[in-house]
């Protein structure tokens, strides 16, 4: 989901205003305006409180809007990874098309883009108007293409930087060599009676003389 | 967890241990690999137990592995690591 935040006008003109107030007022007038924890008395009251000049930088304002006028973007856009997490998890802009796409949605990008170019080849030889000489090379090359997309052009499992999906490799090689024991629904509540039990003997290692587990 | 049978979260709290344990009686001829040689490297906890990490190998493709891993010791080069 992306999100789009701009720095909208009323909020310029807010800033002008203020900026204007700030650089005409007389020093005297600045030391009657330092914060108060007083009601307002006029409405120019709460941008004075907030001005950036009387404080930290960004303190008293959300995100950017308390940097100088100068130092704000235009426009900012805003990336929401997630909008049902609980923290804000959101990420800092950015202008390449790769860096927002997931690795795997990339993969899947690039394999839509070959299938249209497939789509493609297809037509240009349905419609009768190909080169024999031209097919050979296109061919290949789209035949290398397809055998690179399987393996996710090289990169095989991202997240786990190796060839090998170790989370299937577990239910292939587990859940196949004790199929009787476990069935088809049985492998996890299995695994988990294994994990406890793993725990327990790494806490109570097994004695060394008589090979039995030591008393907890 | 999840319950294959309903494929609903299960609370790990009803998991009769010693039911599960019972299932794994010793068979003639089937080399021990001891019980702690194999320790799971990705643990799906958290947020992430209800996504899908893998699946199961369908039955027939199953039991044709079986076949061929039955005899082999449940190690960590076995499973790749």
């Amino acid at each position: 989901m992306t999100c789009s935040t701009t720095t909208s006008v009323p909020t310029r003109l807010y800033y002008k205003l203020v900026a204007r107030t700030w650089s005409t007022a007389s020093p005297t007038t600045r030391r009657s305006n330092a914060p108060s924890t007083s009601a307002p008395d006029d409405t120019r009251a709460a941008a004075r409180r907030v001005h950036p000049a009387g404080q930290s930088q960004g303190q008293g304002l959300p995100r950017r809007l308390g940097l100088p006028e100068a130092e704000r973007p235009e426009r900012e856009t805003i990336l929401c990874k997630d909008p049902f997490q609980s923290h804000d998890e959101r990420v800092e802009p950015s202008s390449a098309l790769s860096e927002r796409l997931d690795p795997y949605q990339g993969f899947r990008a690039a394999r839509l883009l070959l299938l249209l170019g497939l789509a493609g080849v297809f037509f240009w030889l349905a419609s009768g108007r190909a080169h024999r000489g031209g097919c050979a090379p296109l061919a290949v090359g789209l035949a290398a293409a397809a055998a690179l997309a399987y393996p996710n052009f090289g990169f095989f499992h991202v997240y786990y930087k190796s060839p090998i999906h170790w989370h299937e490799t577990f239910h292939y090689f587990m859940g196949a060599k004790y199929l009787p024991e476990l069935g088809y629904t049985r492998i996890y509540e299995a695994t988990w009676v294994a994990g406890r039990e793993a725990r327990r003997l790494r806490a109570d290692p097994p004695d060394a003389r008589s090979g039995h587990l030591c008393a907890a | 967890m999840r319950d294959l049978a309903t494929y609903a979260p299960r609370d790990v709290t009803t998991i009769d241990a010693a039911a599960v344990r019972a299932r794994f009686a010793p068979r003639a001829g089937r080399p021990s690999s001891g019980p702690a040689r194999v320790r799971p490297t990705h643990t799906t906890t958290g947020s992430t137990s209800s996504s899908t990490m893998a699946t199961n190998d369908p039955p027939p493709r199953a039991l044709i592995l079986h076949l061929l891993v039955r005899w082999v010791p449940a190690t960590p080069r076995a499973l790749g690591s």
